[in-house]
């Protein structure tokens, strides 16, 4: 069972192969405190955490005594533009989908990907200056509502209400498509991702972070019975 | 009574048929060179019966002595026993004469140190003519030695045209990977903690120039850290369950509640609520008997020095 869960959720693909020699990206703008602090505001200190069992109110209670800590770790790994393999180690929970009339199948379960809390801090700082980078270089669609601060699928649904009536005023025929991409981002190709984010402009430092933190990982499945040996995951972002 | 067994099985293993010298009992014994199921034993028995009514309703054609042996070995009893009992289908109402039969097998089985591995409730029989009821008839029991090894006990075969179902049991090592005890962190003295971690520095990171390199400093300086923060965070016991009088038996009957109880949460109707009941009901019961029996092998094995903790146990301090 445990093989056909990791055949159907982490099919193989091309290892993703770190540069040999890490480069120091001048550039790239110092980590700031109170880029920590808003990332860790985020964390839910009820969230489970991943395989090093550490939870962000840990995180969160130590950065308020000592907030060097985590200054002074995690630069390097923006700087550098790498995130090391032994932070992305992740526990893979499965758990059944409800109503399903057979369990036979692997797409009657769904999983839970837990990575390491100290991993998910870094990726919320990065995802922050991501979005930073795209609003600045206007690359954000005005339609674009999900994970986007202050939006949500209820703005969404008043746009299209409001579009739909305002086209419905002077009579004009209105229809609305649909569409909902399965998988998206179980599927997610770490060279088409770097390559997509290098066209858009975003800073050097920010895609070889990126396609480290996506490549190099290793997922332990966790079930009853599951034999709990990390498998490595080349496919989609946890 | 036959048996059948795969050549490719043969190939490994060495199965000899041992009759009892009775009608409709085939114990088959499985041996290998190598130790079984990662335990010191090299073989196990399979006692396999068939046993019928008789004319004295009171007793069947396989006595109870010779299914439920003690032994030192592991042993799997599997058969068409005939016998209807609640511990088996726990919701069916059962005549007088339908219990009393039952009644020296389970007796036996529990005096023995079996475990019954049927699923309670889940038919294995289902009557080819209408009118008649489907019940649990083939039972399943492990001895003490090979309880740990049960993995799973199934009837999802397909039919085979018969009135009864195939039934799968399989047997696997158990798993021995103890777990270590998980850290209590809503618990962490950040107190104590406090002037330590404000005193912590983090070395430097300049001579990393190459990915290994990164990552040998990032797990250094994170094992430090949470080095210094378990010290000071109280662990877990191993488990909720590490009671010394917990059984294997009670971690599957309490499996069984708790999915039972979801069930009926999940559907609601008088039926599922009745099975959660039942299933609860056992539950709490087979915990108060391994209480009793652990009070009981404590005041078998007292020593004078140990008499005084049973005492206390029983009476507490004062």
């Amino acid at each position: 069972m445990n093989d056909v869960l990791l055949e159907h959720f982490f099919p193989p693909k091309k290892p993703f192969s770190p540069p040999p020699r890490l480069r120091l990206n001048k550039s790239a703008p110092p980590l700031r405190t109170d880029e920590i602090a808003s990332a860790l505001a985020k964390c839910s200190p009820t969230s489970a955490p991943g395989p090093d069992g550490i939870p962000y109110c840990t995180w969160t209670q130590g950065n308020k005594i000592n907030p060097s800590i985590l200054l002074h770790i995690l630069p390097p790994l923006v700087l550098l533009g790498y995130h090391p393999a032994s932070l992305k180690s992740s526990n893979s929970v499965v758990l059944d989908k409800p109503g399903k009339p057979s369990y036979e199948s692997p797409s009657s379960f769904r999983i839970i990907v837990l990575i390491r809390t100290i991993s998910k801090i870094l990726e919320r700082i990065i995802a922050a200056r991501l979005l930073a980078a795209a609003r600045l270089r206007a690359l954000l669609h005005p339609n674009q509502y999900g994970s986007l601060p202050g939006l949500s699928t209820y703005d969404a649904c008043v746009t299209l209400i409001n579009d739909v009536r305002t086209l419905q005023r002077p009579r004009l025929k209105v229809s609305s498509l649909f569409l909902d991409i399965k998988a998206g981002f179980d599927n997610v190709d770490n060279n088409t991702l770097a390559r997509i984010l290098r066209e858009g402009g975003r800073p050097p430092y920010l895609v070889s972070w990126v396609s480290s933190f996506l490549g190099e990982r290793s997922g332990t499945l966790v079930f009853q019975g599951a034999p709990e040996t990390p498998a490595p995951v080349n496919v989609g972002a946890p | 009574m036959a048996a059948y067994v795969h050549m490719s099985f043969l190939s490994n293993y060495t199965v000899l048929p041992r009759f009892k010298g009775v009608d409709d009992v085939l114990a088959l014994d499985v041996s290998s060179n190598e130790p079984l199921f990662g335990t010191a034993f090299h073989s196990f028995r399979v006692i396999n019966t068939y046993s019928t009514n008789t004319a004295d309703h009171r007793v069947h054609s396989v006595l109870p002595e010779l299914l439920f042996p003690v032994v030192g070995f592991p042993l799997l009893v599997v058969g068409d026993l005939n016998i209807h009992n609640p511990l088996s289908d726990p919701l069916r109402h059962f005549s007088q004469r339908e219990i009393l039969s039952s009644i020296p097998y389970f007796e036996k089985a529990a005096e023995s140190g079996f475990a019954l591995l049927n699923p309670p409730g889940e038919y294995t029989r289902f009557p080819l003519v209408g009118g008649a009821r489907p019940s649990v008839l083939d039972l399943a029991f492990a001895n003490p030695a090979l309880f740990p090894l049960v993995k799973n006990w199934e009837a999802s075969l397909p039919s085979t045209g018969s009135d009864h179902i195939p039934i799968t049991i399989t047997l696997a090592a158990p798993s021995l990977k103890q777990k270590p005890p998980r850290p209590r962190w809503a618990d962490t003295d950040w107190e104590t903690l406090d002037p330590i971690v404000k005193g912590f520095k983090v070395p430097a990171a300049r001579s990393c120039s190459t990915p290994p390199q990164l990552g040998q400093w990032m797990s250094e300086s994170l094992n430090r850290l949470v080095a210094l923060l378990k010290e000071h965070t109280p662990v877990s016991r191993l488990s909720h369950r590490s009671k010394p009088w917990w059984t294997p038996h009670l971690s599957i009957l309490c499996r069984e509640y708790h999915k039972a109880a979801r069930t009926a949460r999940k559907q609601d109707n008088q039926h599922m609520r009745e099975v959660a009941g039942t299933s609860k009901a056992g539950y709490f019961k087979a915990i108060k008997a391994a209480k009793n029996k652990h009070w009981l092998s404590i005041l078998m094995t007292a020593t004078p020095q140990s008499l005084w903790t049973a005492k206390r146990f029983a009476y507490g301090r004062a």
